[in-house]
């Protein structure tokens, strides 16, 4: 396939982001009709005549907003963060929970739901706990004997493991009235109740992440390679593989602390799009970053408008995603 | 000279791998290195690439001593080959040659219009231009390690380390690769390869250096090296040498009585 059709692919994508980005606001309990819609988004920037309710321009602007931006977001880091490490770990079943980041994360938050605080803290503890767990996996990892990114493989599974099992017994000791349907509500993942100043809370980490991984994304095709072709080619192949998991990690800890446990999104999307680009990273992770959102975004859609209640998110991405996957496995060859 | 190696030693704790290593290299020349596996061929190659720095004695490319070298400069000077592996990710064959223009780029670009300039002139020289577009895995063993040879070309070093180029191709395949090799030395390309089979290194090289227990115990020209008693120290086989018109054959004459 030629670089210009690799090229017209992403830019399809970016397409279908905006479109489906559009339409997801007209989605929902509240009816808004796609013209009212355009007039409330127009009129932030430039002040039109006011032809709609105040209720109207609350529900798209406070909670239709956050949310729908939220999801963008978590869909683009959770596939560039998968993509990413699939890269750095030459597996192409790496996911972004490779290192323990979601199970890390679900401990964190059961933690803090335990303890009673605050949503805002729920989310710190999140984040802190998912870095934690794969600060463990890397020291692991890189002192063991051997070679070091086995090692992390394997460390990834003891630690998420270790921190699952912390998980069960928080949700043992937890109060079984409030506190354990909490905990296990956010474990289910969900994007609901999303609001602006989270967004934005999660937004710092995400962009110091994806900036890096992004403006050197040619270079991760190179860690495919063994390192001694790598480092004989003149690049620094350790530095770049930390550079690389470091980034990959704080957007997976960003994404999963505001979300919870969003599973297969990293690992579908950025196999999807390998069938779409090609595996060079320079077009597959901006494909991935668009395309994650534009998934995540639809699947969200679902989740708020298929029952009276709403579906978590978790819940929705494993049942398309697992047997996604599956038909994967049977046209393994195509991808691997 | 182009590469010196002077008074090489190195070892893990307390074993030695090499052991006062010495041979010099001029520029166009295919050298082989021989000796059964484990004998510190890859360990060789390691160090002269830079990969390895806690030798003792000194390694110098073009004059220049590899310590002091930082690994984009040795890029510029040295290419890699490895033995062919199934990468993870089936990459189309052009951007696996592209990657061999890596350290000439900063950290944050991709290749550009120079590189992919490079990447063509390195399939063209090899005449596999009609491969670009083709997925590495889908490629025959031969045309794969034409493909490596080629990433290793876009490099635009002088000197190419390979590493057992021929070990997983057929007959056929590898007698192909290993004209294409000479022919680059005839190019101007300085070529040292480990070799699997002595056959190839006697064919193909201007140059020997058999390895033993991490010791040079011969080197020279092809005919000065291979002798049957050489052979069968190394691979603790029986051998004969045969004369076939101007070319030495080495034919196998059963196990070594021990």
């Amino acid at each position: 396939m030629e670089n210009g059709e690799k090229h017209r692919i992403v830019i399809y994508l970016v397409l279908l982001l905006i479109i489906v980005f559009i339409l997801s606001f007209c989605f929902g309990r509240y009816n808004v009709s796609l013209h009212e819609l355009l007039r409330i988004l127009v009129n932030r920037v430039i002040p039109l005549e006011q032809t709609w309710t105040a209720e109207m321009e609350a529900v798209v602007i406070n909670i239709r907003l956050p949310r729908i931006v939220l999801a963008c977001l978590v869909g683009c880091c959770l596939s560039v963060a998968g993509a990413s490490y699939q890269g750095v770990f030459q597996n192409p079943m790496a996911s972004p929970d490779f290192l323990g980041a979601t199970s890390g994360a679900a401990f964190g938050a059961a933690l803090a739901i335990l303890l009673g605080n605050s949503s805002r803290m729920i989310i710190v503890s999140a984040f802190f706990f998912s870095l934690v767990s794969v600060f463990l996996v890397y020291l692991i990892g890189r002192y063991a004997p051997g070679k070091s990114v086995m090692n992390m493989i394997l460390a990834g599974i003891m630690i998420s493991s270790l921190f699952t099992a912390g998980t069960s017994f928080i949700k043992l000791v937890a109060d079984p009235n409030n506190q354990l349907p909490a905990i296990t509500y956010w474990l289910m993942g969900s994007l609901s109740g999303a609001k602006n100043n989270e967004v934005v809370f999660a937004l710092i980490p995400m962009a110091i992440g994806m900036i890096p991984l992004f403006v050197m994304r040619w270079r991760i095709n190179i860690l495919t390679l063994s390192d001694e072709e790598s480092n004989a080619m003149g690049i620094n192949a350790n530095m770049l593989r930390l550079i690389v998991i470091i980034s990959s990690t704080l957007i997976t800890a960003a994404s999963v602390s505001v979300s919870g446990t969003i599973g297969w999104v990293g690992l579908v999307i950025p196999h999807l799009c390998r069938r779409m680009t090609g595996n060079d990273y320079t077009y597959l992770l901006p494909a991935s970053m668009v395309f994650g959102a534009t998934f995540m975004l639809l699947v969200d859609n679902i989740s708020r408008n298929l029952l009276a209640t709403e579906i978590p998110i978790g819940i929705l991405t494993a049942f398309i995603g697992a047997p996604f996957f599956i038909r994967l496995i049977f046209r393994r060859e195509r991808v691997l | 000279m182009i590469i010196e190696v002077e008074k090489l030693c190195f070892g893990y704790g307390s074993h030695k791998v090499l052991n006062d290593i010495s041979f010099n290299v001029g520029k166009g020349k295919l050298i082989s290195i021989i000796g059964p596996n484990g004998v510190g061929k890859s360990t060789l190659f390691r160090c002269i690439l830079g990969l390895i720095g806690e030798y003792s004695g000194i390694i110098r490319i073009e004059g220049n001593d590899i310590k002091k070298l930082s690994a984009k400069s040795r890029a510029h000077l040295m290419a890699y080959i490895p033995q062919i592996h199934y990468p993870s990710f089936n990459y189309s064959v052009m951007d696996m040659v592209l990657m061999g223009t890596a350290h000439q780029l900063s950290a944050y670009s991709k290749p550009g219009k120079k590189e992919m300039e490079q990447a063509w002139k390195a399939l063209a020289q090899l005449n596999i231009t009609g491969l670009a577009q083709r997925g590495f895995s889908r490629l025959s063993g031969g045309e794969q390690q034409l493909v490596l040879i080629a990433r290793a070309l876009a490099q635009q070093a002088g000197i190419i380390l390979m590493d057992e180029p021929t070990s997983s191709l057929d007959f056929g395949n590898q007698l192909r690769v290993l004209q294409q090799i000479k022919n680059l030395t005839k190019e101007g390309y300085t070529v040292l390869i480990s070799m699997h089979n002595p056959q190839h290194a006697l064919t193909y090289s201007d140059y020997i250096l058999a390895l033993f227990d991490g010791s040079i115990i011969a080197d020279g020209t092809p005919q000065e090296v291979i002798n049957k008693d050489l052979l069968s120290r190394l691979y603790n086989v029986e051998v004969q040498i045969a004369k076939v018109g101007g070319d030495m054959l080495i034919v196998p004459s059963g196990e070594r009585r021990s």
